[in-house]
């Protein structure tokens, strides 16, 4: 049944066990410290180029608080060999690549930074590549952009120090439909018609997705009945739903991923449902949009391809995330820049230090780490491709487990708690059950 | 029929929102001449202000609410006692406001964000429920805001044309120096106006982040829309500022839903160059008189 | 007889341009007070001064056996009040708004409404327009309520800024029929005209001023007495 493609139930333990072992980054960090005795002992900068104000400021937020808690718990350890982190943010507002650009370029100007870390920004999402390649800096970002990994593939000796830990966002278009398929063809969805309404908004993540969708939908056997983009921020769903409600799909799929407009979205629409099975692009994984949606949230299935995942690694850091910021915290977005953090830290101790702006040859060997790695955290396995340096994604990409970052599928069961990993396996902790308002 | 209904109720309840935030705007400019740029974290800080007595403090809704609103007046009532007043009557008045507001409006924001974070709060001011005209679903909240606004801009024009201080007002709004010879202290009229401004466009904020989320840069697109607005309508027209407010209101939802929602705001804009080419200064406004 | 009004070396201008040097006299109590001359020389100037439009530079106003407060709002409230050059009404009100507005300073509204009725009774004209637009009057009708509101205010002192300007001749002899009615039941006015014509049949103190100055001051005799004097000045009225 539904199990045969998932892989077998009876190695599951065993394999989550034997990859919670391998996740010593904190030991191989610590006995990499005591290796060596330090000389120098000032700090190591790692700049955070982070969206802290603007319409997406409530991941910006989550991606600080990973980078301090990451930075708190390496420096108990020692720092990286012997060399505290100390942490330096400047603000892209949410915005373009001009903000984005003097951000990143402040933090290697004024703040010296030895590596630029951030979650996602918006813009071109190619903006901070440039400024760290110009400064031979070390700069991993979780932008989930195609955009990353076309120039890192096309000018590779350029961008040899741009790392995307996560995958991009074409394979969310894939995976939904493979996902939403494998639903149906198990029994587990009956859905009223073939009907599938996508709405997307102005940012490229969103329409790459929805496009995405749009190109294969006919291959999986749907079809387009509305293709919509929003605004951003759109509060106001009345005229969207109207379309949806005469003439009602059987897929909805927000691709349009801000928060509080996707919570928004599913207050209005459950004011009047129609019998339609909703999936929304990233931001319902973040405690925001609960928190605002309410009971409006249960049901919802989104997917993220950078997620805590729900086992041993995983709920540690989810436990740990929440009790040092607070219930509304989003492990979600901390858990990004806190694996990021902690990868680099292995990196450039491997390499024997981190780089300063311009050090070219020690942020190579740094970059020649990260690229050898396989790294377990709480979101799973980074291990880069080699030629886009963005980390491969499981099951799209590659069909173990333990080479890639698992692409996500999640179910809102409960508005107080994240949603519970439907797939893929051997990651699922729970079934997907019909949302309540479908028939 | 049922996208129409529905395009009403959505276009009302923008345009509800669009008059609140731009009612106060009009006003404002109409009796001093001022373009209040810190108008829309007048917005922000009454949004913040009913959150925090309604979620933090626990405050029943209504007095969450009227808690907000005052907060909108009395920050209206500090930006004119430490800044404004100092300004008026001098040189390029028109000019420097504009940038002396601006900067109220960054410091404010910022020290909102340093306050509260960016966190996309829930804002409390909400009415859960619905209720049902043939096949469309109303909420309860959309209602309230309707009738909130409608209460709101009611009781001041009530206020502006009934009672002896908003006669002041309006009588400063339409010749200062008439309005001083009869006795009006223009430095205590234009204290009432920026509170007043201040009330409405607390309500305007609270409103709008009940339907979205509380940030603090929420104020920066309503206070676009309402410069647009009084734009349209002729500066300083308050009433004119209203009925553009439900005019571009609905406008937007129909554009919205037989166009796409992405051309929501562009076609509005489109509308807005026509209508100023075809009427400069404004459709209630009156032409600019050159005076000997 | 003791004075409304003394201004003592009053001196003023716009900007850096002095208009009034050192300008000193007195209104009695009662009466109309004509001050004519030329354009431009300074009448206006004179008013605005004295409603406290335009700061004084030098010198002092007393009102009423008191040193004047700073700011018009302040003197119409003491009761010096000016109806301004051109009525400078409140044109989106009604003709009722602007005379209500001309009551602000007072508090009493029976005293208000009973003043209203005064107004109604010497502008009957203003009665049937009382619901209208002040914008949508003719120039006579304007002018009467202009001097409605000054009325309004209940002013010890009423100034009045060219009471005739732009109007008919049978408009003009209507407005000065009720000013010399208002002077009959006490009303102290001070009116400013650019020529003596119709105000002088009225006024029983009259000033010339000239370069901002006053260049000859008497009462009606006098000014009879003194008619070459005014044509050297008016050009020949």
């Amino acid at each position: 049944m539904t199990q045969a493609s998932n892989g077998p139930v009876a190695s599951r333990r065993s394999f989550l066990t034997k990859a919670a072992a391998g996740a010593g980054s904190l030991a191989m960090l610590a006995g990499l410290n005591q290796s060596v005795r330090a000389q120098d002992t000032s700090p190591v900068i790692v700049g955070g180029p982070l969206p802290l104000t603007g319409a997406v400021a409530a991941d910006g937020v989550e991606f600080k608080r990973g980078l301090e808690m990451g930075a708190e718990e390496i420096n108990a350890l020692g720092g990286i060999l012997g060399r505290p982190i100390q942490l330096a943010f400047e603000d892209t507002e949410s915005k373009g690549d001009d903000v984005i650009i003097s951000a990143g370029q402040r933090l290697i100007d004024k703040h010296n930074a030895n590596v630029l870390i951030s979650g996602y920004n918006l813009g071109s999402q190619t903006a901070l590549q440039g400024v760290a390649s110009g400064a031979s800096l070390i700069y991993l970002h979780a932008d989930t952009a195609r955009a990353h990994t076309d120039l890192v593939a096309k000018e590779p000796d350029k961008y040899w120090s741009c790392f995307m830990y996560c995958p991009s966002e074409l394979y969310y278009g894939f995976a939904y439909l493979d996902f939403v398929k494998h639903l149906e063809t198990s029994g587990q969805l009956k859905l009223p018609n073939r009907k599938l309404a996508l709405i997307t908004g102005p940012i490229t993540y969103s329409i790459n997705i929805a496009k995405s969708i749009e190109a294969k939908a006919a291959e999986y056997g749907y079809e387009v009945s509305l293709y919509e983009t929003v605004q951003a921020p759109t509060s106001e769903w009345g005229p969207t739903l109207a379309k949806l409600r005469e003439n009602p799909p059987g897929l909805i799929v927000v691709t349009h991923f801000f928060p509080q407009d996707q919570a928004q979205f599913m207050i209005q629409f459950l004011t009047n449902p129609t019998d339609s099975l909703v999936y929304l692009q990233y931001g319902a994984s973040l405690a925001a949009f609960r928190d605002i949606a309410g009971d409006a949230s249960q049901g919802v299935l989104y997917a993220t391809n950078i997620g805590v995942l729900q086992d041993e690694i995983g709920l540690a850091f989810t436990k740990n995330y929440i009790a040092r910021n607070d219930q509304k915290a989003s492990p979600n977005g901390g858990g990004q820049t806190y694996s990021a953090l902690h990868l680099y830290a292995v990196a450039a101790a491997l390499a024997g230090g981190p780089g300063t702006p311009y050090e070219e040859k020690q942020n190579r060997k740094i970059a020649a780490r990260l690229k050898a790695m396989t790294f377990r955290c709480p979101m799973g396995v980074i291990r880069f491709d080699q030629a886009t340096q963005a980390a491969l994604s499981y099951p799209v990409q590659t069909k173990d487990p333990s080479l890639g970052m698992a692409h996500i599928f999640s179910q809102i069961k409960n508005k107080a708690e994240n949603g519970h990993i439907i797939s893929p396996s051997p990651y699922d902790i729970a079934k997907f059950e019909k949302p309540a308002w479908m028939k | 029929m049922q996208a129409v209904l529905q395009i009403l109720i959505t276009g009302l309840t923008l345009g509800a929102m669009y008059a609140l935030a731009s009612v106060g705007l009009a006003l404002t400019y109409g009796t001093m001449r001022m373009f209040n740029m810190a108008h829309g974290v007048f917005m922000t800080v009454g949004a913040y202000a009913t959150y925090m007595a309604g979620s933090l403090w626990g405050l029943p809704l209504p007095l969450a609410f009227l808690f907000g609103l005052a907060a909108g007046g009395l920050i209206g009532a500090v930006m004119h006692l430490l800044v404004v007043r100092f300004m008026l009557d001098t040189e390029g008045f028109e000019v420097n406001i504009i940038v002396a507001t601006a900067g109220v409006a960054i410091l404010l924001q910022d020290l909102l964000l340093k306050y509260y974070g960016a966190y996309p709060f829930r804002q409390p001011a909400q009415i859960e429920g619905v209720f049902r005209i043939g096949d469309i679903a109303v909420t309860y909240q959309s209602v309230g805001i309707l009738v909130l606004a409608a209460t709101l801009i009611g009781g001041i024009a009530w206020l502006l044309t009934h009672t002896r201080f908003g006669l002041a007002i309006r009588a400063t709004a339409m010749n200062r120096e008439a309005a001083l010879l009869m006795g009006v202290e223009a430095g205590r009229t234009y204290l009432q106006v920026l509170i007043i401004a201040g009330v409405l466009a607390a309500a305007a904020g609270i409103l709008i982040s009940s339907l979205a989320t509380l940030s603090p840069d929420m104020g920066a697109n309503p206070l676009l829309r309402a410069f647009v607005i009084c734009v349209v309508a002729g500066l300083g027209s308050v009433t004119g500022a209203g009925i553009a407010a439900l005019a571009l209101g609905l406008c937007e939802a129909a554009i919205q839903y037989y166009l796409g929602v992405r051309y929501g705001f562009p076609v509005m804009l489109l509308l807005v160059i026509i209508v100023l080419i075809w009427r400069p200064a404004g459709l209630f406004g009156q032409q600019e008189v050159v005076r000997s | 007889m003791t004075a409304l009004l003394t201004v003592k070396d009053l001196t003023t201008g716009y900007r850096h341009i002095r208009v009034l040097h050192e300008v000193s006299f007195t209104v009695e109590q009662g009466g109309i007070t004509a001050i004519i001359g030329p354009n431009g020389h300074g009448k206006s100037t004179l008013l605005r001064a004295l409603s406290g439009l335009l700061p004084a530079w030098s010198g002092e106003i007393a009102f009423d056996g008191a040193v004047v407060a700073q700011g018009a709002p302040g003197r119409a409230r003491a009761g010096l009040v000016l109806v301004p050059q051109g009525d400078q009404l409140f044109a989106g009100m009604t003709v009722e708004e602007n005379l209500m507005m001309g009551g602000y300073v007072r508090q009493d509204m029976t005293e208000i409404r009973a003043t209203l009725a005064e107004i109604f009774e010497l502008f009957p004209r203003l009665k049937e327009r009382r619901a209208q637009r002040a914008s949508s009057l003719s120039g006579g009708e304007r002018r009467m309520v202009g001097i409605g509101r000054g009325l309004m205010a209940k002013a010890k002192l009423m100034m009045i800024d060219e009471p005739s300007l732009g109007l008919a001749p049978l408009i003009i002899e209507q407005i000065y029929q009720a000013l010399a009615e208002l002077a009959a039941r006490g009303q102290s006015i001070l009116v400013v005209e650019e020529n003596p014509g119709r105000v002088a049949k009225v006024a029983t103190a009259f000033h010339l001023m000239d370069g901002g100055r006053f260049a000859w001051s008497g009462s009606s005799a006098d000014l009879k007495q003194s008619g070459h004097i005014l044509k050297t000045y008016l050009g020949g009225h």
